[in-house]
C-alpha cells in the first residue's frame, strides 16, 4: 500500500517545470518517480538553421544561470570544428575563464540562498543574495548585462577589460572570500541548519559512481571528477589555482560546504588570472559566412551543476547539420530520485535542491489519497508545513541526525 | 598540443583497438588534436565493446548523441565514454550505425544505469527503439505528441 504523491508540474520562478512522484507510508519517502517533459523548447533544431557564429548566442539562452559556460562550450566546439582553438590569443582564453568562475561564483551563492531559504533560514538567504549581486555588478563590466552576457564570441571574446575592472573584480574577491568563510562556519557551527542538512538526501560514493552523477553532487560524495581538472581546456591548470574540492559525506551538508569550497577556489582562480593576465588581442577574426569542412567536434566543461556537453556534426554547409546538448541536470535525475528516496517528506525541498536542479521549484503540491481524496499544497506551503514538522519534531531527530 | 603528447594518445588508441580486437572488432580508432577518440563498431557489437570498456577504465558514460542520415538511409548513434582515472586516455566517441527503417538496438542500460535517461532522450528525439530498455518512453517531449513524431528526424 502506501499513498502517491505528485510534486509539480509548474512553477514560474525557475526555467523549467518537473513532476516529482512519491509513493510515501506515513512520513517516510519508499519510492520516487521523475517525469520531464513540460519545457521542451526545441533549441537542438532551432540551432540547425543558425550561421556557425550565430550559434553561441542562441545557446547562451538555454540556461538563465549558467548562461556563460553554456556559451563557451558551444563555442568551443565550433573552434574545434574551424580548426581555430589552437589560434586563440591567450588573453582571450584568460579573459574566459574570469567569466567562468565568476559565473560558478554567483551560481552557487544563488543556490546556497534558494537551499537556506527551502529549509526556512531566510537570513542566509539574504544575505548569499546580497553578496551575489556585487558578483554580478562585476559580470557587468565584463560582458555588459548582468545576466546572459555574452562573453565570448568565435574566434575570442567581445569586450577587453582594463585596470579599474581588475580592481574592483579583487576587491569583490576578497570579499566574497571572506563571506564564504563565514558561510562554511555557519553551516558547520549551527544546531538548526545541521538538524536540516545533516544526514539528509545522502548519496553514497558508490552509487554516485553507478548513477553517473556529476559536478558537485557527485564530488560531495567523494567522486574527484572535474572535467576542469580532467580536460584542462581553457587553460585551467594548478598554476592559476585549480584545485577540486571534495568532501565525503554525500549528504545535503556535504553538498553545501563542497560547493561554499568551490566558491573559494573560484575566487581564487580568478584573482590569479587577473594578476597575471597576459597582454595582447583578445580575438581572432572569422568569417561571418564561414562554411567548415564535414566533419564533427566534441567539446565539454563543467559548468555550476557539473559536466555540460555539446556535439556538433557539419555536412559542409554554412549552418551545423546537428546540435546534440547534455546538460548536468539530466545525469543528475537519476541521483536525485535515488536521494528522495528513504527521506521524509518534510525533506523534500531541501532533498530535491541539493542536486541544484536547473528544473526544479514547484508551484503546487497534490496530495492523492488512493485517487480519492485529493488535497491541493502549494510549494511555499509545503516548506511552511516541513519548518513547523521540523520545529515540533526536532527533539528526537537530534538524536537521529546530530 | 605537442608532438610528444601526440604520440601517447596513439599508442593509447593502439590499446583500444587491442581491447575492441579480443572481443573480434576489427576498427580504426582516430585520436584528433583535441584528445577526442572516434571509433565505428558494427551495431551487433556495440553491447560487447562498452561492456569491454568499461571493464577496461571509460567507466563514464556522458551521454549518446543520435545523427538522422536519410541520404545514406542510417542513423548514427555515437556513445561518448570518458576514462576515469586513467592518465593520458582520450575521450572515446564510439560510433555506429542501424538501419533508418528499423531504429533498434540493443539497450545498455545493464551496463550503465545513468543510460535510461539518454536512451529514452534518443528514443524521444529520433525514435530509435532500445531492445531491453525497462520503460522506454518520452522524456523531454509532453505526452500528448503523436507517437510516430520525432523532431530530429530529418525526413
Amino acid at each position: 500500500m502506501g499513498l502517491y504523491i505528485p510534486i509539480g508540474p509548474y512553477h514560474p520562478a525557475l526555467k523549467e517545470p518537473i513532476t516529482i512522484k512519491i509513493k510515501v507510508e506515513g512520513e517516510k519517502i519508499i519510492d520516487a518517480d521523475i517525469e520531464l517533459g513540460y519545457n521542451h523548447r526545441g533549441i537542438e533544431k532551432l540551432l540547425e538553421s543558425k550561421l556557425w557564429i550565430s550559434v553561441p548566442f542562441i545557446a547562451e539562452h538555454i540556461c538563465g544561470i549558467c548562461s556563460g559556460v553554456h556559451q563557451l562550450t558551444a563555442i568551443m566546439g565550433i573552434e574545434r570544428i574551424f580548426d581555430i582553438e589552437d589560434k586563440i590569443p591567450e588573453r582571450a582564453m584568460m579573459l574566459r575563464i574570469v567569466g567562468l568562475e565568476l559565473e560558478r561564483i554567483h551560481s552557487h551563492l544563488l543556490w546556497l540562498g534558494v537551499a537556506a531559504h527551502e529549509a526556512g533560514y531566510d537570513t542566509i538567504f539574504m544575505y548569499t543574495w546580497r553578496d551575489r549581486e556585487k558578483v554580478l555588478d562585476v559580470l557587468e563590466i565584463l560582458g555588459g548585462r548582468r545576466v546572459v552576457y555574452s562573453i565570448g564570441k568565435v574566434g575570442g571574446v567581445r569586450r577587453d577589460v582594463d585596470d579599474k575592472f581588475i580592481r574592483k573584480a579583487k576587491e569583490t574577491m576578497k570579499y566574497i572570500k571572506k563571506q564564504a568563510k563565514e558561510y562554511i562556519r555557519i553551516f558547520e557551527e549551527d544546531p538548526i541548519v545541521q538538524a536540516r542538512f545533516r544526514n539528509v538526501a545522502i548519496l553514497p560514493y558508490n552509487v554516485a559512481v553507478d548513477l553517473g552523477a556529476v559536478g558537485p553532487t557527485a564530488r560531495a560524495s567523494g567522486v574527484p571528477y572535474d572535467i576542469r581538472a580532467e580536460d584542462r581546456y581553457f587553460g585551467y591548470s594548478e598554476e592559476i589555482g585549480m584545485r577540486v574540492a571534495v568532501r565525503k559525506e554525500g549528504d545535503a551538508l556535504a553538498k553545501v560546504l563542497v560547493r561554499l569550497d568551490e566558491v573559494i577556489i573560484s575566487a581564487d582562480i580568478v584573482e590569479n588570472v587577473l594578476e597575471n593576465l597576459p597582454s595582447g588581442p583578445i580575438e581572432i577574426k572569422v568569417p561571418p559566412l564561414k562554411a567548415p569542412s564535414p566533419g564533427e567536434a566534441y567539446a565539454r566543461s563543467e559548468a555550476p551543476r557539473g559536466e555540460l556537453v555539446y556535439y556538433y556534426r557539419s555536412d559542409g554547409k554554412r549552418t551545423p547539420y546537428r546540435v546534440k546538448v547534455r546538460t548536468p541536470t539530466l545525469a543528475n535525475i537519476l541521483s536525485a530520485g535515488y536521494m528522495v528516496r528513504g527521506g521524509y517528506i518534510a525533506d523534500v525541498p531541501v532533498a530535491f535542491a541539493s542536486i541544484d536542479p536547473c528544473i526544479a521549484c514547484m508551484e503546487r503540491y497534490v496530495v492523492i489519497d488512493d485517487g480519492k481524496k485529493i488535497r491541493k499544497m502549494r510549494w511555499a506551503r509545503l516548506i511552511h508545513y516541513a519548518n513547523k514538522w521540523f520545529k515540533q519534531n526536532l527533539h528526537w531527530l537530534k538524536e537521529e541526525r546530530l | 598540443m605537442s608532438s610528444e603528447q601526440k604520440q601517447v594518445s596513439s599508442s593509447q588508441a593502439q590499446s583500444i583497438v587491442e581491447w575492441l580486437k579480443e572481443i573480434g572488432v576489427e576498427t580504426e580508432v582516430k585520436v584528433d588534436k583535441y584528445n577526442v577518440a572516434w571509433a565505428e563498431v558494427p551495431m551487433e557489437k556495440i553491447k560487447d565493446s562498452i561492456r569491454i570498456l568499461k571493464e577496461k577504465g571509460y567507466r563514464h558514460l556522458t551521454t549518446i548523441s543520435g545523427v538522422d542520415l536519410p541520404d545514406e538511409g542510417v542513423m548514427e548513434l555515437i556513445y561518448h565514454l570518458a576514462p576515469v582515472k586513467m592518465d593520458g586516455y582520450p575521450l572515446l566517441c564510439l560510433k555506429t550505425r542501424i538501419p533508418r527503417d528499423k531504429p533498434e538496438i540493443e539497450t545498455i542500460t545493464d551496463i550503465f544505469t545513468v543510460a535510461i535517461v539518454y536512451e529514452r532522450e534518443v528514443y524521444d528525439l529520433l525514435g530509435v527503439k532500445f531492445i531491453g530498455h525497462k520503460g522506454l518512453s518520452r522524456i523531454l517531449l509532453p505526452r500528448d505528441v503523436p507517437e510516430d513524431y520525432h523532431p530530429l528526424r530529418k525526413k
